[in-house]
């Protein structure tokens, strides 16, 4: 059922030309090289460190991997990072 | 992304956290929207954080409810300068007082600077400047305004054509165009022209007046050349000033004498410095002790002074270049001799003739050389302009 409606609203989006990550609630990622990364549209932070950042998503969980990482800005739903980021994991 | 000046000016402070529920807080300070940025969080529940000042003081209750520690690294922003300045009162109104001295200081006019004036002096400008009310020591906004002050200049001063006043900075320029009046005519007095020396008249142009003589003339000195009496009936003469140019064969001689023997001076470049240090009457030798080497030698001095306006301090310094001389003799020839002493005779004849005189004839009437010297007489004829003024007496 669940996986209907999100079909569903995935059409709609599409065929709407409306941006997925407002109507499917998923956040949106934008990457400067392995420099920068931010972060829109997450639930909050479960874990923060140098070499590890782990936010919480609507759905699951983002995982970065990297070094001398720092976060430049934090709001509510946006996060800037920048440091030398290694990988980036989406966990369930 | 973050307006660095927003936050220098209100203030931010940097802090280092500990404690093991890092994220939590975080996560607190986040939903109460305080503003934080740089977090560099390390493994060992250490951290740092930089935190807007506004929002530090809403920190305390979260650090306790997540045992969490925080302590601040450095403060920087205006609020803390502001702080610092505190301390230094008296600073900061030094620095407050040189600003309003200075602003002070240059609103009023220092100079007065007048240009394009050539006949009008200086002092007059600026006496008319003082009526008006524009002299050094007033406010800048005491004056009246620019075109007042032109107007009003511009009536008070005669013979000037245009003023333009500006103030530029502490200065105040005044420009002054004056009137262009062609050269006023000097005043004659009713006179007659009469002859300075004994001549032949040359040639002679009458402007005004009535002419006495003619060309090939002999004339002597006094004789009336350009009567400014017209008219020839006894009782009915009209009296003018008489003008024109009369020029005559002068004749003179010259007699020159030449030495064969030349003594000449010549510096051989040698030189030696010394100075003085003058005090009053007395002056200190400082530089160029001993004796002077040369044999002969000539020296020049020129001193320094110190002046303070139009009064100089009875202390100056003085510089005195000691040259070597050396005298020598040289011998002329015949010829050159010759040529010497009829440059020397030819200055001379000019001299008496005039600087518009021009010399037709040079002839050595007589040319001896006795006693290792050349003697030389010499016939000139010059023609030269030979009016002189003399005026006329009314009731002749």
């Amino acid at each position: 059922m669940r996986r209907m409606g999100r079909r569903i609203r995935r059409l709609t989006a599409r065929v709407l030309d409306l941006p997925e990550d407002v109507v499917l609630d998923l956040p949106r990622i934008t990457m400067v090289g392995p420099f920068q990364v931010m972060i829109e549209n997450h639930r909050g932070v479960i874990h923060c460190s140098e070499r590890l950042l782990r936010l919480a998503l609507n759905q699951g969980e983002l995982e970065i991997q990297g070094e001398n990482l720092i976060i430049r800005r934090i709001m509510t739903e946006e996060v800037f990072l920048e440091g030398t980021i290694h990988s980036l994991k989406f966990v369930k | 992304m973050q307006s660095w000046i927003n936050s220098f000016f209100k203030g931010y402070v940097v802090c280092d956290v500990k404690g093991k529920q890092i994220h939590t807080l975080i996560n607190e300070m986040t939903k109460k929207r305080l503003e934080i940025w740089d977090i560099r969080l390390k493994e060992n529940a250490t951290g740092s954080l930089k935190i807007r000042l506004s929002d530090f003081f809403e920190l305390r209750p979260l650090l306790r409810t997540t045992g969490c520690s925080i302590r601040v690294k450095r403060k920087v922003g205006i609020p803390f300068f502001l702080n610092k300045l505190n301390h230094r009162k008296v600073f900061a109104a030094g620095i407050f007082a040189f600003i309003l001295g200075l602003y002070i200081l240059t609103s009023l006019v220092w100079s007065i600077e007048i240009t394009g004036n050539k006949k009008m002096p200086d002092s007059q400008i600026r006496g008319i400047a003082e009526q008006i009310g524009v002299k050094e020591g007033k406010f800048k906004f005491q004056l009246p305004p620019l075109a007042e002050i032109q107007d009003k200049m511009l009536r008070n001063l005669k013979d000037v054509s245009w003023v333009g006043v500006e103030i530029s900075g502490t200065k105040v320029k005044i420009r002054v165009v004056e009137n262009t009046t062609p050269e006023a005519r000097q005043l004659e007095n009713p006179r007659s022209l009469i002859s300075t020396k004994d001549a032949v008249i040359y040639k002679i142009l009458t402007e005004k007046g009535q002419p006495k003589v003619h060309i090939n003339d002999k004339v002597k000195r006094g004789d009336v050349l350009i009567s400014g009496l017209l008219g020839e009936e006894e009782g009915k003469k009209d009296i003018v000033v008489a003008k024109g140019t009369v020029l005559g064969r002068v004749w003179y001689t010259s007699n020159v004498t030449v030495p064969l023997w030349q003594k000449h001076k010549e510096y051989t470049g040698e030189a030696m410095n010394r100075s003085y240090l003058v005090i009053g009457n007395r002056a200190l030798k400082l530089q160029g002790f001993g004796q002077v080497p040369f044999a002969k030698f000539e020296s020049k001095a020129s001193p320094t002074y110190v002046s303070w306006r139009d009064y100089r301090l009875p202390i100056y310094w003085m510089k005195e270049k000691v040259m070597e001389v050396h005298f020598y003799q040289k011998k002329l020839t015949i010829a050159e001799a010759v040529a010497l002493g009829t440059n020397h005779a030819q200055a001379d004849v000019m001299s008496k003739a005039g600087k518009d005189a021009e010399i037709v004839t040079q002839k050595i009437l007589h040319q001896s050389v006795e006693n290792g010297k050349v003697n030389l007489k010499i016939f000139y004829e010059v023609i030269e302009d030979i009016t002189k003024e003399q005026p006329i007496v009314q009731g002749e």
